[in-house]
């Protein structure tokens, strides 16, 4: 598992850390955008935060080490666990990125309710979540190649999605994420979250293999 | 001990079957899958590591089935699927970290040293590499963890003559000891005449036979005369080649009556023989 998570980490050096740091800048744009109440790029920079086990499978996949790993020893719940253990890691970094973007708001601007930082954590943390529970088992099914048109579909509708939520001023995310519960409401969608998170990953256990047979 | 043991090892797919194969691998011995392109070679290879799911029959690796065997079981193991399998962006150095970090058993000495003597460049990125370079990175990976049965998969293509002789003598070295063994497959058949102490003939998904290769010298030979001549030929014959300058005919030695013309058969010639024949019982 060490050697796996080494492996994944030497990746993202190399091919993704630009997206960590378009996710950085997208935040401090978000602290500045914050003076007129709107996360929408903080949402944006957790979204893209979140796209790192879907990059890096994809990678697996087209050097073949998808393949390869299961002559390792190792077993699938390592493997497939590897990637959804980035995602969460990538969720972290994505809510640390946020907080400190929402701290530097409130010093700069004072205009961050408990309301607002509390709905923005929680949008942030199901935006990275989301894409990795619906599009990981679909990769480990189908592979990359054909889960990147779900792929490319999901990331379409979020961008229409949030530019219509730009345009209504946050009122549609608002309602489609949780933005006016109180705290326990988001307790409770976050641990659903989770919980879909950890049944996604049993899905792609379940159909780790079957895209290279 | 056996290294390997398949037993009616079975796989379908849309227009290709594969098996049922029977084939077994002594301790320190050296088994070549030969077979055409699409014969089935690298498909056996997945499926042995379970990598494919297959139909029916078993796979017996180091006296444990593969399916109930503990992952661990696979420290046991090397394996070189052509030059697949390494990340692209890592160099020869990470690619050694990350293994370390998956086997137990792993022998950084032992991986710098084969590094130095493929002379691996620590910095290029595996994707910089040359086909024999990458091919060399994946042979010194598979070697690195001290495995007693190595699973090669084409391994020897791409490499030029002077580092497909220092691998042939490299796995020639391991195959030495008698806890070792090798299933080497390839469509270079002069490579595994070279080191296998057993051919087996995979054409079409089909086992065509599975002998020692000294076993198949001595048994088969090819029988020279005209086109006529071999027409009238009363032995069976399991190949032949007709050219305006004669006939050539694969054939059993101890079925061709005294005095008739052969001469020994190399196992590339009897491959490309049997292949053209199809007729092997």
């Amino acid at each position: 598992m060490k050697g796996l998570l080494l492996k994944d980490a030497y990746q993202m050096w190399s091919y993704t850390r630009w997206i960590i740091l378009m996710s950085v800048a997208m935040m401090l744009m978000g602290t500045f955008f914050m003076k007129e109440g709107s996360n929408f790029f903080m949402l944006y920079s957790g979204l893209m935060l979140g796209m790192s086990p879907m990059t890096l499978l994809a990678y697996d996949q087209n050097s073949r080490f998808s393949a390869y790993s299961a002559a390792l020893p190792v077993t699938k719940e390592q493997i497939v666990g590897g990637k959804y253990l980035i995602g969460l890691c990538g969720m972290v970094l994505a809510e640390l990125l946020s907080m400190a973007a929402l701290a530097a708001a409130q010093l700069l601007w004072g205009a961050v309710t408990v309301q607002i930082t509390v709905a923005t954590l929680l949008q942030v943390a199901m935006l990275t979540l989301l894409g990795n529970i619906i599009l990981l088992p679909l990769t480990y099914r189908f592979g990359y190649e054909k889960a990147k048109y779900v792929y490319y579909l999901c990331i379409g509708m979020l961008g229409a999605l949030m530019g219509i939520t730009v345009s209504s001023g946050g009122i549609l995310l608002n309602s489609i994420l949780p933005a006016h519960g109180s705290a326990l409401v988001g307790v409770v969608v976050l641990a659903a979250a989770l919980a879909l998170y950890a049944l996604s990953w049993r899905l792609s256990v379940a159909w780790y293999g079957k895209a290279e047979q | 001990m056996n290294a390997l043991e398949l037993q009616g090892l079975t796989k379908h797919y849309k227009g290709f079957t594969l098996g049922p194969l029977d084939l077994t691998l002594s301790g320190g011995t050296i088994c070549g899958l030969i077979g055409e392109n699409g014969a089935g070679k690298s498909t056996t290879i997945r499926l042995i590591l379970d990598m494919v799911q297959r139909d029916g029959g078993t796979v017996t690796i180091l006296g444990r089935d593969s399916r109930t065997a503990s992952v661990r079981a696979k420290e046991e193991i090397g394996v070189v699927l052509g030059s697949e399998g390494i990340p692209l962006c890592l160099n020869a150095v990470q690619a050694g970290k990350v293994m370390a970090g998956i086997y137990r058993n792993w022998d950084a000495a032992a991986y710098a040293e084969l590094c130095q003597k493929f002379g691996l460049s620590d910095k290029k990125q595996y994707k910089d590499y040359s086909t024999g370079m990458k091919m060399k990175l994946c042979i010194a990976v598979a070697l690195a963890h001290h495995p007693k049965l190595l699973l090669l998969d084409e391994a020897t293509n791409g490499l030029d003559p002077v580092v497909r002789d220092e691998v042939t003598d490299l796995l020639l070295d391991f195959a030495r000891d008698e806890n070792h063994s090798i299933l080497i497959s390839s469509h270079i058949v002069s490579d595994l005449e070279k080191l296998c102490d057993t051919i087996a003939f995979l054409h079409k998904g089909r086992l065509l036979l599975c002998e020692e290769k000294d076993a198949l010298r001595e048994e088969y030979a090819l029988w020279h005369g005209t086109a006529a001549q071999l027409a009238a030929l009363d032995a069976q014959v399991y190949g032949k080649r007709v050219t305006p300058y004669g006939a050539e005919a694969l054939v059993r030695r101890d079925a061709m009556p005294a005095g008739a013309e052969l001469t020994p058969v190399s196992i590339e010639e009897l491959f490309v023989l049997m292949v053209k024949g199809e007729n092997v019982q």
